[in-house]
């Protein structure tokens, strides 16, 4: 990866931790109730990816992805057996 | 008259010698100038333009009624534009006294250009409250585009008609290698307009300690280029330069 790649990413996570405050305490609570929620349909194993970010546009653009093992699903969603 | 302060938020990324050398850029194209040294105590602009042994009256001055704005302005000894220098004690001067003063200088002039303070506190706020628009300066280094936004935030508080950025200092080799970002990065990342691209110059840092700006500088072409947008609002970057082979 170039340097100047690295920097970039480096630098608009800065601007935007700057500009809307967002804090270390602000990502932990964050991830840990994201967490909560994909636990319920989801087998995850590891804590899920946030990016937060400002795009283009100068909205806050929120980014979350997760490796999962399996889908959990509902009593009421289970196929009858004909 | 166009007022347009010149300012960085970091100190050391080239905003005087910008300052000066666009003023001097306009003024040889024909534009009538003035330069103002908004910096009150650790004034500069003098020293960059080679008028520092020729200040007979500063802002002071003007601002106690000891003469009038014109008597404290210097004529520049490498162009037309005239420069107000910066009172050597730092005491407080007003925002509402230097925009009377910035104020009394309508009519006189095409453009008015402020030479602002480093930092974000009073002398800033002093500063780009006298004017119209904004040209922001940075390098491409990370505390400098860093302080840049913080800047841009600020400046958006104001009612300017424009705020544009200019990237100094840029070095083209180190760009092309994928090893600093590029001035059109840096602007995206700032969400601004780019205004000016200037190469890093060692022709502007050895002759600037003499106040003075020759001809054939390397950056020329980028100023002429800066000096272009400024003047109708258009945007092209100065052609990279050829690679040297010590680079």
């Amino acid at each position: 990866m170039k340097i100047n790649s690295i920097v970039e990413a480096r630098l608009r996570d800065m601007l935007t931790n700057d500009k809307f405050g967002l804090s270390d305490g602000f990502l932990t609570s964050f991830k840990g109730e994201i967490l909560t929620v994909l636990r319920d349909y989801f087998e995850i194993e590891d804590k899920p990816r946030v990016d937060i970010k400002e795009n283009e546009n100068g909205k806050i653009e929120i980014s979350i992805s997760a490796d999962a093992t399996k889908i959990k699903t509902f009593c009421t969603t289970l196929k009858k057996s004909v | 008259m166009r007022k347009i302060v010149i300012t960085s938020g970091k100190g050391g990324v080239g905003k005087t010698t910008i300052t000066a050398t666009l003023g001097r850029t306009l003024a040889k194209q024909g534009f009538k100038v003035v330069l103002i040294d908004g910096d009150v105590g650790l004034n500069n602009l003098d020293v960059v333009t080679g008028v520092e042994s020729r200040i007979v009256y500063d802002i002071g001055d003007v601002l106690a009624g000891r003469c009038r704005p014109y008597q404290a302005l210097v004529l520049d000894s490498e162009s037309s534009m005239r420069i107000l220098p910066s009172s050597v004690n730092s005491e407080d001067v007003s925002s509402q006294a230097f925009r009377g003063v910035v104020d009394s200088m309508q009519g006189m002039f095409d453009f008015l250009l402020i030479d602002c303070p480093a930092g974000i506190e009073h002398g800033f706020h002093r500063a780009v409250s006298s004017a119209s628009e904004a040209i922001v300066v940075t390098t491409p280094s990370a505390s400098a585009i860093r302080d840049a936004d913080k800047v841009f935030r600020l400046l958006s508080t104001y009612n300017l008609k424009s705020t544009s950025l200019v990237v100094n200092m840029l070095r083209h080799d180190l760009v092309s290698r994928g090893e600093m970002l590029s001035p059109f990065e840096i602007a995206k990342l700032l969400h601004t307009t780019l205004v000016g691209a200037i190469p890093d110059d060692d022709v502007i840092t050895v002759y600037q300690q003499l106040g003075k700006a020759p001809d054939f500088a390397p950056s020329r072409k980028a100023f002429e280029a800066l000096v272009k947008n400024v003047v109708q609002g258009t945007f092209e970057v100065e052609p990279k330069r050829k690679r040297r082979w010590w680079r």
